[in-house]
């Protein structure tokens, strides 16, 4: 029997699509020869075109392999902010046959270790606005260090305001085994033949959880490209669409989004490396953008912005996004302005970005959508794990070519993550919701343990842990808490060491907390307490406190949809 | 100030499109690349996989080159039915940084000799059951010959009906310069590396015209990369579409949006060498066909056939066509089985088909549609040249990235051609019509003399120059004569020669012009008259003639 929701299926799109048999550099490849002087990427108004952006990945390629001595299936960190070199040095790891290992630009020194240790990286491609945070890593864990300043990239005259790290020039950083970006290209080496197949290791986005310290999501070519060529069809992408990345693309969003697939595409990125809700409308109308996949909170803002009506934002054509649900009011104003429905969508790192998305002709509000091309999706009792049916709530399982392989290392946390239902294995979001009678998916609350702080996923036990490094700290639980602007926030329930009480305030733990771990995950409420509430085992009952946390507001969370 | 069709723009979809800097077979690379084992063809059930189409182009691109002596700038001329090996051999010829010269398979010797010599052409790729029509030109014009068997490809089992012809196993040939299809390959050569650029020619595409012989429209990889990939995008294919190829491929419009398209984007073919509703009805339901380019007729066939009834042609997404307008009331039927319109859309050979297309969210019936990607057109007067506003009626003439460079060794020809209007090189056209107040284009009626039969284009200047060389005909002219089925028809007026007065028959007169010219040229009328009306400069006033046929009849 067909599903429920192929009756909403967008027009035109297959149910199963064919997916390309090759890397994902295939796909820079064949756009380079086919738009030579296309711009690829337009930053602050400078253009790099197709042609230029492929000469400078494979000369990174070239220095990756002879220089710093990268061979296939190596891992290669890449911690940078958005700009034209976070999307030349993934292609160059790609093109030299290793793996990207995108990290969030916040990440502290501490964080970072933790990647390269994980990973077993000797090579590291960072901003040089970063560079602090990589420096005492480098000439130890770390061989090789490329460094780069964004203004490289952005050369030419703009009135567009651009973010502090965008302009500052280049620095003369220096260091064993550090060089910078410029002159690692300026050295014109050419890569060894490309041989990465779609079963190569591609990316790996780290994700925390529910026991603390990250882990590496494992996807080859295959799966990444499976959300690049799905991702991109469904939402009608198309050559001469112009894209703005707005999103992170070190995170699967706007990795797939707002890079892989204008690349595959041969559209053109209109690229951000801070989200400001002028420029963003500046550049829409500018470059006449089409297309801008971003977080509600994002949408949120830039909806909000009373200097909105100067702007000629008309030139749109599709808005969307996942992370955290879109309020009606603010999705009826877009809808007024622009004639857009907001397209939400729903993925996690696991699935490299979408496994449901709305159809764009059918659209559902605050809503997951339906499985993708490809995708099954199914809700399950966790605890028994038999099936339910329509508006029956369970734990969200998904299958599809966009699941990841398993997490790096760690066999036991892959195992728990898949169950074989009817012979089909299937992965675990975590996730608790519904699907509808046409099926259409929505989530209800999240089973495992995480705050979604403006899309930002925090994971308490990893927050905790470092909290109780703090030497007046005897006991912490991290719950989320309601927040105008970020929809949940971090708070951290504290019980002082006896000789602390009264002489520790909520602000030196937060001061504290932002030397050690990144800004997102440093807890904004501190709430000193005399004893955290346990189970008979002795266990904090975390979802208790929470739950006090959540009745002293008039609704729950802002991202939690009620049934 | 923007276009008034601006407002009427498909909202998904970009207004400008890059053309790829490529060449036409890097297509196919990519495709093979991405999609090895999918099935590029699909010929009377039988697959061909894009890892073996891309095997095959290389290996007579290599026999090509080795064997024929086939150089960069070359034609080669290829007169196939739809089959696996016209695509096989078109890519081959341009994978040898060739030229293809693609010719209908209703062409006959008299015509071919045109052809070789026209475009100095000595190789040619001919189907077995047309060798004998290039046979007589083997060691004179023709110095090679691959002769491809079209059965060689059907090795699946199959229910369906398959014409004679293309069931007939290989015939052995020894002639000195020909070689089959199968010996060509077994030659396992390998070509060169490819050299060709995106603005070398890649095909020269015949066209007749007033002046009686064809004329060939150069075009390069770009201007054919340019409704190639235009059509694509507005038609929405995908890598999983399924294309219905019932338009011939030696014709622009199959050529475009049923072959080139599809292997762009990595879709499969489904191979329709001789209309057959049945079988194209079974296709559309076995295979999950979403696009079809086709002639209005086969659309009517379709619908009126019995089988179709209980067959499921939901998958169709997009059907496309231009050449002929399409009846209301078969629109209507077709909108109420598929849920889409009929795409009608506007081209010429010489822009490699689309200059207009119809957007499917908002097509009109009898419309050619609105300039697509990056191409310009207006109304002029044809005596003054003066652009013309809406509603008022003249010459359509267009501007864009896929008008030929110009019609080979005929500055004459494109001198005529070509004007240019506010600094910009604008093609005419030659068709008569106007634009409304929405940018919407209309056809009103051909200021060139064409008869356009079922979507073959008949010239009769040319038909004209054939028919003078029968024995008793003494004055003739070729007219438009309406007809039920295939919208108007070829109607020869004749004046015999004194002594051949009431000896000669109508069909003594027909069956003479099958053996001198393509099946499609020849008149189904013929009529006799003692003189033809003259001007006073002393030419044959067919236009005269012409509306007397047409008196009363409403002309689609």
């Amino acid at each position: 029997m067909e599903p429920d929701h192929y009756r909403f299926w967008p027009p035109g799109l297959p149910h199963d699509m064919p997916m390309p048999q090759t890397s994902l550099y295939a796909n820079l490849e064949a756009t380079a020869k086919r738009f030579p002087a296309k711009a690829a990427v337009i930053y602050y108004g400078t253009s790099l075109t197709y042609g230029a952006f492929k000469r400078d990945v494979d000369a990174l390629a070239g220095f990756l392999q002879q220089r710093a001595g990268v061979k296939r299936g190596d891992r290669v960190l890449l911690f940078m902010q958005n700009s034209p070199q976070f999307i030349v040095a993934f292609y160059a790891i790609l093109r030299a046959d290793a793996m990207v290992v995108p990290v969030n630009p916040m990440n502290l020194t501490e964080e970072l270790r933790h990647f390269v240790e994980d990973g077993d990286i000797t090579v590291a491609i960072t901003g040089q606005e970063l560079f602090a945070q990589v420096r005492p890593l480098s000439g130890t864990e770390l061989k090789h260090v490329v460094v780069a300043a964004y203004s490289d990239y952005c050369s030419a005259p703009t009135d567009l305001k651009i973010p502090d790290a965008v302009a500052a020039p280049r620095e003369p950083l220096r260091g064993k085994g550090v060089t910078l970006w410029h002159d690692a290209l300026a050295e014109g080496l050419q890569p060894a033949p490309h041989l990465a197949g779609p079963d190569d290791l591609c990316v790996m986005p780290y994700t925390s959880g529910t026991t603390g310290k990250p882990k590496g999501c494992i996807h080859t070519h295959r799966t990444v490209m499976s959300t690049t060529v799905a991702g991109g069809a469904w939402v009608e992408m198309a050559p001469d669409h112009v894209i703005l990345g707005s999103m992170p693309m070190f995170h699967v969003t706007g990795m797939q989004c707002s890079m892989n697939q204008p690349i595959y595409f041969g559209s053109t990125i209109v690229l951000m490396t801070r989200w400001d809700r002028d420029t963003a409308g500046e550049l829409i109308q500018r470059y006449k953008v089409n297309g801008w996949t971003n977080i509600s909170t994002m949408a949120i803002d830039f909806l909000s912005n009373p200097n909105l009506s100067r702007y000629d934002i008309s030139s749109m054509q599709h808005i969307g996004g996942g992370g955290a649900a879109m309020p009606e009011a603010v999705a009826q104003r877009l809808l007024d302005l622009t004639g857009l429905t907001y397209i939400e969508g729903y993925g996690l790192s696991e699935t490299i970005a979408p496994t449901h998305i709305n159809p764009p002709q059918r659209a559902k509000k605050q809503c997951l959508g339906i499985p993708i091309c490809s995708t099954l999706s199914l809700v399950i009792n966790p605890d028994t794990l038999a099936v339910l049916g329509p508006r029956e709530t369970g734990e969200i399982v998904s299958h599809g070519p966009q699941v990841f392989l398993g997490y790096w290392k760690k066999p036991e946390a892959t195992a728990a993550t898949f169950i074989d239902i009817g012979g089909v294995s299937y992965f675990r979001t975590g996730d608790l919701g519904y699907r509808d009678e046409d099926g259409y998916f929505f989530i209800v609350d999240r089973l495992k343990r995480m705050i979604n702080a403006s899309g930002y996923k925090v994971w308490p036990a990893e927050v905790e842990a470092m909290l109780y490094d703090h030497e007046a700290v005897r006991e912490a639980c991290i719950i989320g808490t309601l927040d105008a602007r970020r929809g949940e926030t971090v708070k951290a329930v504290v019980v002082l060491k006896d000789a602390s009480r009264g002489r520790v305030a909520a602000d030196d733990i937060i001061e504290w907390a932002r030397g050690k771990m990144a800004a997102y995950k440093v807890p904004r409420v501190v709430e000193f307490v005399d004893t955290l509430p346990k189970s008979a085992t002795g266990k904090v009952q975390w979802r208790l406190l929470q739950e006090t946390e959540n009745r002293k507001f008039s609704e729950p969370a802002a991202n939690n949809t009620k049934t | 100030m923007e276009p008034k069709h601006f407002a009427h723009w498909p909202k998904h979809l970009p207004r400008h499109l890059t053309v790829p800097a490529t060449t036409l077979h890097y297509n196919l690379e990519v495709s093979a690349r991405r999609f090895p084992d999918k099935a590029a063809t699909i010929f009377y059930d039988s697959k061909l996989s894009y890892a073996e189409l891309f095997r095959q182009v290389d290996l007579m691109a290599g026999f090509l080159q080795n064997r024929c002596g086939v150089r960069k700038g070359d034609r080669v001329i290829l007169q196939m039915q739809n089959s696996p090996q016209f695509i096989i051999a078109y890519y081959a010829i341009l994978r040898a940084d060739a030229a293809v010269l693609p010719v209908s398979p209703m062409h006959v010797t008299d015509e071919l000799v045109h052809y070789f010599e026209d475009a100095g052409a000595s190789t040619v790729f001919v189907a077995q059951d047309l060798y004998a029509q290039v046979k007589p030109l083997l060691g004179k014009q023709a110095k090679h010959a691959i002769v491809a068997t079209y059965s060689d490809y059907i090795k699946e089992e199959t229910a369906l009906e398959i014409p004679d012809f293309l069931k007939a196993p290989q015939k052995v040939i020894n002639d000195p310069g020909a070689v089959s299809w199968v010996d060509a390959m077994a030659a396992d050569y390998k070509p060169l590396q490819a050299a060709a650029q995106a603005d070398d020619l890649a095909a020269i595409l015949y066209t007749s015209g007033t002046t009686g012989k064809s004329k060939g429209c150069m075009h390069t990889h770009r201007t054919i990369m340019t409704t190639l990939v235009g059509g694509a995008v507005w038609e929405g294919f995908t890598v999983d579409s399924v294309a219905l190829a019932t338009a011939p491929f030696f014709h622009v419009t199959g050529m475009q949006h049923s072959m080139n398209a599809s292997i762009y984007t990595g879709a499969t073919i489904a191979i329709l060498p001789r209309w057959n509703a049945d079988v194209a009805g079974y296709m559309i339901a076995r295979y999950g066909c979403t696009h079809w380019a086709n002639v209005p007729t086969m659309v009517v066939d379709l619908l009126a056939h019995p089988a179709t009834a209980d067959r499921d042609l939901s998958s169709l997404t997009n059907i496309f066509g231009g050449g002929a307008s399409m009846p209301e009331a078969v629109a209507q039927k077709l909108f109420e089985l598929c849920g889409i319109n009929y795409m009608e859309a506007y081209g010429m050979t010489e822009t490699i088909s689309q200059t207009h297309m119809n957007p499917a969210h908002k097509a009109r019936k009898q419309c050619l549609g609105f300039p697509t990607f990056d191409t310009e057109s207006l109304v002029i007067d044809p005596e003054t040249l003066q652009p013309l506003g809406p509603n008022q009626q003249g010459e359509i003439v267009v501007h864009g990235p896929q008008v030929m460079q110009g019609y080979w060794q005929r500055p004459d020809a494109n001198a005529e051609v070509f004007i240019e209007i506010d600094g910009k090189r604008f093609m005419r056209t030659g068709d008569l019509g106007r634009y409304d107040a929405d940018g919407y284009y209309y056809i009103a009626d051909r200021l060139k003399r064409m008869i356009n039969a079922s979507g073959y284009k008949v010239w009769p200047a040319e038909v004209e120059a054939t028919l003078y060389k029968h024995p008793d005909i003494r004055e003739v002219t070729v007219i438009s004569a309406p007809d039920a089925r295939r919208g108007e028809t070829v109607k020869a007026v004749v004046v015999l020669k004194d002594e051949r007065m009431g000896q000669v028959s109508a069909e003594s007169i027909m069956e003479w012009s099958r053996g001198h010219m393509a099946a499609y040229k020849v008149p189904r009328l013929v009529q006799f008259a003692e003189t033809l009306p003259r001007s006073a400069s002393g030419k044959i006033q067919w236009r005269a003639l012409q509306e007397l046929e047409w008196e009363g009849v409403e002309r689609r």
